[in-house]
């Protein structure tokens, strides 16, 4: 390893753990708001998990590459028996892929919340107990004077 | 080899006229290469270094010439008004085009509403998706086809009529082959150059002096001003941290697109004061100005597949960048530039970062050498040079 590579690496291990804290103390803030890259993510899922057997083919110009492209389209037609099943069969999984990562989604954005409500609840109650020890603590020193 | 080259040149407010002048002055300076320029009408190419050294003709001159070259080259990006007039020459003397943005819809649609020939358009449509529909043009033109864009690129038949295609980056590379999988496509990177005629760049401290911005942090972020470029969260993380460290400044070196209010961004987050805007500028004084910047941002998602290349030549001053981790900068490796995800966290991160940055003078000071070494490594403009002319050369043979 070079002194250039040995520094890029160095810093990228630094930059690292500055976007890390970062997006914990981000997620911190939110506490278990709808994510709009979980919406994004699950849409782009979503828009690609068509695949499409028979994609159009463009006649490009020239004798030799219009031959080609006969025979590309030949070919695939010829295929067509074997391809369009796996497809089909691709295009099933990707549904159920979608839909089963849909409904963790959905369960995974409750559990955040239920999570962030029983975290606020527990720092409620340990901010009451701090405060009876507080009172407790200033009683005890007022009885022993 | 003679070669005719269709390109914008300054004073066209687009990166590609800057690329193109150091491509072309780098090329040319190969042995047994010598290039003419060819440009649109209407306006007269302002660098002076690039007015006395290559011919320079408008495209109506090219057909009485065409006998003169051995080669055509067209630098494409998706802007009508820049690359507009190239479109017919592409189809009629196919040659090498160098596809700057991965879409050339909005340019095709765009030329064929200006020269009332929407059948153009939709022949194009047709050989491309086997779809004629005018729907596509009325969302698009109405600023609601971003995806469509993509989707429908509309390179296929430039790229079919073309001998051989070149662009910057191994993503583009793969869109248009999965597309056009008969196509000679090349990946050749930017090169990095400074403006040729520009004068020699003084110390980075005499530079800001000269600015008045010593003993300032300095961000700042170049080029066309557009919502996709997400200022207000450059703006809103420069607040978090000028809070902090009041001796702090945000250049911002371009034009702001029409209907953006970023001005109005900026008197609402309070930071009249810290902003300098100073609108579109030519490119020696632009890279001055970026020159002075301790940390460079150039955010841009979603993007349209081209590499951008102010981050390459900020990097390439030694200036500390941040960009976006998208795919057509993939090659850059996170350590010699900082990559943050576009997503929720972005605004946060880069908060996190600058105010790091600020408190950390000689990690920002890498992060630029590392860039700058990784930019003369890579980007080296006299070998790119050679790698365009060696591919041409290929494609004729």
């Amino acid at each position: 390893m070079d002194q250039l590579t040995d520094n890029i690496a160095n810093a990228a291990q630094t930059l690292q753990e500055i976007i890390q804290t970062a997006r914990h103390r981000h997620d911190e803030s939110c506490q278990g708001m709808a994510s709009a890259a979980q919406v994004e993510a699950l849409r782009l899922m979503q828009h690609k998990a068509w695949v499409e057997a028979q994609g159009y083919i463009t006649w490009p110009p020239g004798v030799g590459r219009k031959l080609v492209t006969l025979w590309h389209k030949l070919i695939r037609r010829a295929l067509a028996w074997y391809i369009n099943p796996i497809v089909r069969q691709q295009n099933e999984f990707n549904l159920a892929a979608f839909q089963a990562t849909q409904t963790l989604s959905d369960e995974l954005l409750e559990l955040r919340q239920r999570y962030w409500q029983e975290r606020a609840a527990q720092m409620a109650r340990i901010d009451a107990l701090a405060a009876q020890l507080d009172a407790l603590q200033h009683q005890l020193e007022k009885d022993d004077r | 080899m003679r070669i005719a080259f269709f390109t914008p040149l300054s004073p066209i407010q687009s990166a590609i006229s800057d690329y193109s002048e150091g491509l072309a002055l780098a090329m040319s300076n190969i042995a047994g290469i010598e290039i003419d320029l060819f440009i649109d009408e209407g306006y007269q190419p302002d660098n002076p270094v690039i007015a006395e050294r290559f011919q320079i003709y408008t495209y109506r001159q090219f057909e009485q010439r065409v006998g003169d070259y051995d080669a055509t080259l067209y630098a494409l990006g998706d802007h009508s008004a820049y690359h507009g007039y190239m479109l017919d020459f592409v189809h009629n003397y196919p040659g090498v085009v160098i596809l700057h943005d991965v879409t050339l819809h909005r340019c095709i649609l765009q030329a064929a509403l200006n020269r009332r020939n929407l059948r153009a358009y939709l022949d194009d449509l047709e050989y491309a998706y086997a779809v004629r529909d005018l729907r596509l043009a009325g969302q698009i033109q109405a600023g609601f086809g971003h995806h469509l864009i993509l989707e429908y690129p509309l390179f296929e038949r430039i790229v079919d009529n073309s001998r051989g295609v070149i662009v910057h980056n191994h993503h583009a590379r793969s869109r248009i082959l999965s597309k056009c999988p008969n196509a000679s496509v090349q990946c050749i990177f930017s090169p990095f150059f400074l403006p040729p005629g520009m004068p020699a760049l003084a110390s980075r401290a005499q530079q800001r002096a000269q600015m008045g911005l010593e003993d300032y942090f300095v961000v700042g972020s170049f080029g066309l001003f557009v919502a996709d470029k997400h200022l207000e969260d450059c703006l809103s993380a420069f607040a978090h941290v000028a809070h902090k460290h009041p001796r702090s400044k945000y250049i911002l070196g371009g034009q702001v697109m029409e209907g953006y209010d970023l001005v109005g961004q900026i008197k609402k987050m309070g930071l009249e004061d810290q902003v300098i805007i100073t609108g579109w500028l030519p490119p020696p004084q632009f890279v001055q100005r970026m020159y002075a910047l301790d940390v460079g941002i150039h955010l841009r998602y979603p993007h349209v597949g081209g590499t951008p290349y102010t981050p390459l030549r900020l990097m390439g001053l030694g200036v500390c960048t941040i960009v976006s981790d998208i795919e057509p900068l993939a090659e850059l490796p996170q350590g010699a530039c900082i990559k943050i995800a576009p997503d929720r966290y972005q605004a946060d991160t880069l908060a996190a970062l600058l105010e790091y940055l600020a408190e950390h003078p000689d990690f920002c000071r890498q992060i630029g050498d590392n860039g700058r070494q990784f930019i003369a490594r890579h980007h080296n403009v006299d070998q790119i040079a050679q790698q365009y002319v060696d591919f041409i050369q290929s494609v004729l043979s």
